[in-house]
């Protein structure tokens, strides 16, 4: 019997057992997933009589490698019924669950009064997104404010171009413990390390605008109880989701292009109750073409700004480059059938920067 | 209003908040670790019920009390803390009697667990388990060696663990202290043998039990009679095979929800109202014949890893039953 955290998902060409205990992916045929009953447990009493004698040996390679991997438990039939399967609920205390902040070099709205709006959301994650470099008195003072309030977490994208701006974000980020997470982008190099208190990321990669965003990559994926069931029903992107871009338009997305009012003049608590805010919300992996066959649909992130088929709600994220059919990953970027999707995003200047 | 008692870093804590502030409740208090008795007064006689203030707050005005962590103390003086360490310890049971009574006059209202829980002995918990009808491992708790010599030809294999507490801050100077814990350890014939060399086999009584074989551990979190159970698969990794505290960051045990058997939750709910607990956590033990052992009961135990690992709602639950509460007084 697998744990019950153990998830098996079918895809059109093989299945992956997701460990949302331990943070794992494991492949398995399709053909050794359809042997599971309600997808939890083998009988190998019935499977033992049923199966070809000659496939006996594969089964129990296949046994063997669960048994390895610490993926599931011998137990008996009458004890089955101990074993409760896991909740698919997806549990979370907030009207919004995180919130993006895009800003050129300063966020002039962010100040007690927008404290207090993202607390009665119940909005404990924001993300800001710096594309110029700020003033490291205007990072300091978000965070005087931020560390009054209920918000649990802070992730920071900013730019790493100049050493004595990167030694001072760090600093920074030792004095104020719910600054988790940093990267520098346009940096000299590809590093990760973990600090006392956050994770400070570099990367060569250069982010000027929200176009950057919408990347699906094995190194997004997020293999866990509350992404697996959030996945189950709603959108693993917008699904709660508030931002606002550096016009301080609000919006589900910044990178999407429809607006529901401007922070200037708008309050956040109206915006998320008007009609459409949350047309993205209830999309899920099983209603997405190519996703719906994709065996690492519950653990992927999405995105519906940027598609394959723009004009189409349902079209699989341009940014990803997995094939389910094949079970390969291929350059997004350069792949043939998604050239006249770049151009209509107008992405092409973000290919030649890069290079 | 809501009142909560607890310790500055305790999440659990936090993520009841997140769910109360969810449900539109923002009037609550959080007292976190010390509550100094100086701010409290207590009034008893008089007009009506017995009171208690908690600084400013009226606890006849609070509708629901959850008792988390953090404790009732004194303030002393740091001057008869050093230098008079006979008057400190006089102090602190006196005061002892008052933190009892402020405890048990706001467990009278609404509320999760009090203060006073604490307090539950583990030695009479396991007498009234058996009485529940849980069966629990032969204990003994002795300092003579040959009453242990002869439990451990009865037991091939014991274990020995702490009888009230088993973390303790031992303080060495003022500000140089280590974190002691006493986990669950095997006693073997070696420390038999050892005990009996050293000292001429004196020793301060301790607590020995029949080691139990476990298919899998069981924790459960119960609350107001619902069981939220969890089996812990400890046996495979050597770390944990004692005591799951011994926790593997890297590889943690596998932890899945679990359906407990009817009749032990019966027998479970009888134990906690016995012992007058309506919250806490308790460890029991599956062994490879298919009974169910009982070892304790931890009044203010951790739940959030139940969670997260089962995908329980337990968090949202006490708010719930905390919120509950508002409403009837209301």
């Amino acid at each position: 019997m697998l744990f019950s955290h153990c998830m098996i998902v079918q895809g059109a060409s093989r299945a992956a057992i997701c460990d949302l205990q331990r943070n794992a992916i494991h492949f398995i045929p399709n053909s050794f997933a359809s042997l599971f009953n309600e997808g939890r447990y083998l009988d190998l009493s019935r499977l033992n009589k049923d199966i070809a004698p000659a496939s006996l040996p594969t089964l129990k390679e296949y046994i063997d490698f669960l048994y390895k991997h610490e993926l599931g438990f011998s137990c008996k039939h009458k004890d089955k019924a101990l074993f409760s399967p896991l909740s698919q609920e997806w549990i979370f205390p907030g009207h919004i669950t995180n919130c993006i902040l895009d800003a050129e070099k300063a966020l002039y709205y962010f100040d007690g009064t927008f404290c207090e709006q993202l607390a009665s959301l119940c909005c404990n994650f924001i993300e800001i997104r710096f594309f110029d470099q700020p003033s490291l008195t205007h990072i300091r003072e978000l965070f005087e404010l931020i560390n009054q309030t209920q918000i649990k977490s802070v992730e920071l994208l900013i730019p790493g171009y100049d050493a004595g701006f990167q030694n001072n974000m760090l600093d920074i980020a030792k004095r104020n413990p719910k600054l988790s997470y940093v990267t520098f982008y346009g940096a000299s190099e590809n590093t990760q390390y973990r600090s006392e208190t956050a994770v400070i990321v570099k990367c060569t990669e250069i982010m000027t605008s929200a176009i950057c965003c919408g990347i699906i990559a094995k190194n997004l994926f997020v293999v866990n109880i509350p992404h697996y069931t959030e996945s189950l029903k709603y959108n693993t992107c917008l699904n709660k989701k508030l931002s606002i871009d550096i016009q301080g338009n609000i919006k589900n997305c910044p990178s999407m292009q429809q607006s529901f009012g401007n922070v200037a003049d708008t309050a956040l608590a109206d915006v998320i109750n008007k009609p459409g805010f949350k047309k993205y919300w209830n999309i899920t992996k099983d209603q997405i073409n190519v996703c719906k066959d994709c065996e690492l649909r519950h653990i992927c992130t999405d995105c519906r700004a940027y598609l394959e088929d723009p004009g189409n709600l349902h079209s699989k994220p341009l940014k990803c480059g997995y094939d389910p059919y094949t079970c390969s990953w291929e350059d997004w970027s350069t792949h043939p059938l998604k050239q006249q999707a770049i151009d209509f995003y107008g992405m092409r200047e973000l290919f030649v920067r890069r290079g | 209003m809501l009142l909560i008692q607890s310790d500055h870093h305790d999440a659990s804590t936090t993520e009841v908040i997140d769910w109360l502030l969810y449900f539109g409740h923002t009037a609550y208090e959080r007292l976190n670790n010390k509550t100094a008795v100086n701010i409290c007064s207590l009034r008893i006689g008089g007009n009506g019920k017995p009171s208690v203030k908690i600084g400013s707050t009226n606890v006849n005005a609070v509708s629901g009390y959850w008792y988390r962590r953090g404790y009732f103390a004194p303030a002393i003086a740091t001057g008869i803390e050093t230098h008079l360490k006979g008057a400190y310890t006089y102090l602190d049971k006196e005061y002892a009697y008052y933190t009892f009574a402020l405890s048990d006059v706001i467990a009278q209202y609404d509320h999760i667990n009090s203060f006073n829980d604490n307090q539950v002995n583990k030695l009479a918990v396991l007498m009234e388990a058996q009485k529940a009808g849980l069966e629990i491992p032969d204990t003994l708790v002795t300092g003579n060696p040959e009453e242990l010599e002869a439990f451990m030809k009865e037991h091939p294999r014991i274990i020995t663990k702490a009888l009230a507490c088993s973390r303790f801050k031992l303080s060495i100077q003022d500000n140089f202290y280590f974190n002691v814990s006493l986990d669950t350890a095997p006693f073997e014939q070696s420390d038999l043998e050892q005990i009996k060399r050293i000292n001429q086999g004196q020793f301060l009584p301790s607590l020995f039990q029949a080691y139990v074989d476990k298919k899998y551990e069981l924790r459960v979190f119960y609350l107001n009679g619902a069981c939220y159970s969890m089996a812990i698969f400890s046996q495979q990794n050597e770390k944990t095979k004692i005591d799951f505290r011994n926790y593997d960051q890297h590889c943690p045990n596998r932890c899945v929800p679990y359906n407990l058997p009817g009749q032990l939750q019966r027998r479970i709910r009888r134990l906690m109202q016995k012992m007058r607990l309506n919250c806490g956590s308790l460890d029991l033990i599956y062994t490879p014949e298919g009974k169910y052992v009982f070892l304790e009961v931890n009044p203010v135990g951790q739940f959030q890893w139940l969670s997260h690992y089962c995908n329980f709602d337990i968090e949202r639950s006490i708010a719930q039953t905390l919120l509950c509460s508002h409403h009837k007084i209301i």
